[in-house]
């Protein structure tokens, strides 16, 4: 009921829109796991590979592949910013 | 009294204006493929086996013998029967995610599309599981202890949740970045062209928008591809038990 009192409609729906931003922001905190992840494992890949230089063509396919596999929650993350940015109407 | 009376066909046309663009270039690019498999297959049953193969049937020849190869290589030989799955779904999905290149809208922005994969390779994974367990497949859901129930249950839609939201993320992520740099350098060109004349045409995105596709649509495209095979036929192959124990 106060809520009702201290602001009209319209001021409502726009201090909505800039809390579905600050939304989106926090959500964009979860680009910090793939981040280390994929970091963590190309430095084994390098290690692999100055041990090994002649299996460079398969560390480098199979290090790929496990990076697309951790960039998943980071995209989760991407997602639902991007949600509350263009979806998330009044 | 205004009753607005629509006739069948009337309401059959508003509907199909309604549906979203991404399933029209869905139809287009399927039947694109369909016709290309057709025509392909049509010319090995004819070809002779011990001539030099021709174009077409080379082309077949390559890409059905090297997924059924990777597949029987990834999740052993009793996986011959999915390859044609497999196949169909890399034919299908790099196509679909360059299409975003091409003007056409990606059918795998639309979050049916990357839902439908994921569950057909959900669906697969549990059948397989049913038909080599029979019964005592539903003793999963109370591993390790009874108590575990609801946690199991939470756990069964996670593969394909993840599966088909990896792909759809990739997708949505690239077309979103990039219409945010086409409408940026649209902007800019109005602002600077204006004053010779030529504000309409966007000069400027030519210089920065093709690494940005080469690196969503083509890059991307392929590794969500192979990491979407890669993962079917683990989760599939994970099921059948190895030949010492059948």
């Amino acid at each position: 009921m106060l809520f009702e009192m201290l602001f009209d409609v319209e001021t409502a729906s726009i201090i909505a829109r800039g809390l579905a931003f600050a939304g989106a922001g926090l959500a964009a905190i979860a680009g910090i796991g793939p981040g280390i992840g994929e970091g963590y494992a190309a430095g084994k890949a390098l290690e692999a590979i100055s041990r090994n230089p002649e299996l460079e063509g398969t560390i480098r396919s199979n290090m790929i592949l496990g990076i697309a596999l951790s960039e998943t929650t980071g995209i989760y993350g991407l997602v639902i910013a991007l949600l509350l940015i263009f979806v998330a109407r009044a | 009294m205004n009753i607005n009376w629509l006739s069948f066909g009337d309401m059959v046309t508003q509907y199909l204006l309604e549906l979203p663009a991404e399933i029209y270039s869905s139809i287009l690019i399927a039947i694109a493929v369909g016709v290309f498999a057709i025509v392909i297959g049509n010319k090995m049953k004819k070809a002779d086996p011990l001539a030099r193969p021709s174009t077409a049937v080379l082309l077949g020849e390559t890409i059905v013998g090297g997924i059924e190869g990777w597949t029987m290589n990834m999740g052993g030989p009793r996986m011959k029967g999915f390859a044609p799955y497999f196949c169909a779904v890399a034919i299908y999905l790099p196509i679909s995610f360059i299409s975003g290149m091409l003007a056409l809208p990606s059918p795998v922005g639309y979050y049916a599309v990357p839902l439908i994969f994921a569950l057909v390779t959900f669906i697969s994974t549990h059948a397989v599981a049913f038909k080599y367990q029979k019964w005592s497949y539903f003793k999963r859901f109370t591993s390790p202890f009874a108590v575990f129930l609801p946690i199991n249950i939470l756990t069964f839609p996670a593969n394909a949740i993840s599966l088909s939201f990896r792909m759809f993320g990739n997708a949505l992520a690239g077309t979103i970045i990039l219409s945010m740099v086409y409408w940026a350098t649209g902007n800019i060109t109005e602002m600077l062209f204006n004053l010779v004349g030529l504000g309409n045409f966007n000069f400027i995105a030519p210089f920065i928008t093709p690494f940005l596709h080469a690196y969503f649509d083509l890059f991307g495209a392929l590794i969500q591809t192979l990491v979407f095979l890669s993962l079917s036929v683990l989760f599939i192959s994970a099921e059948i038990p190895s030949e010492v124990d059948a």
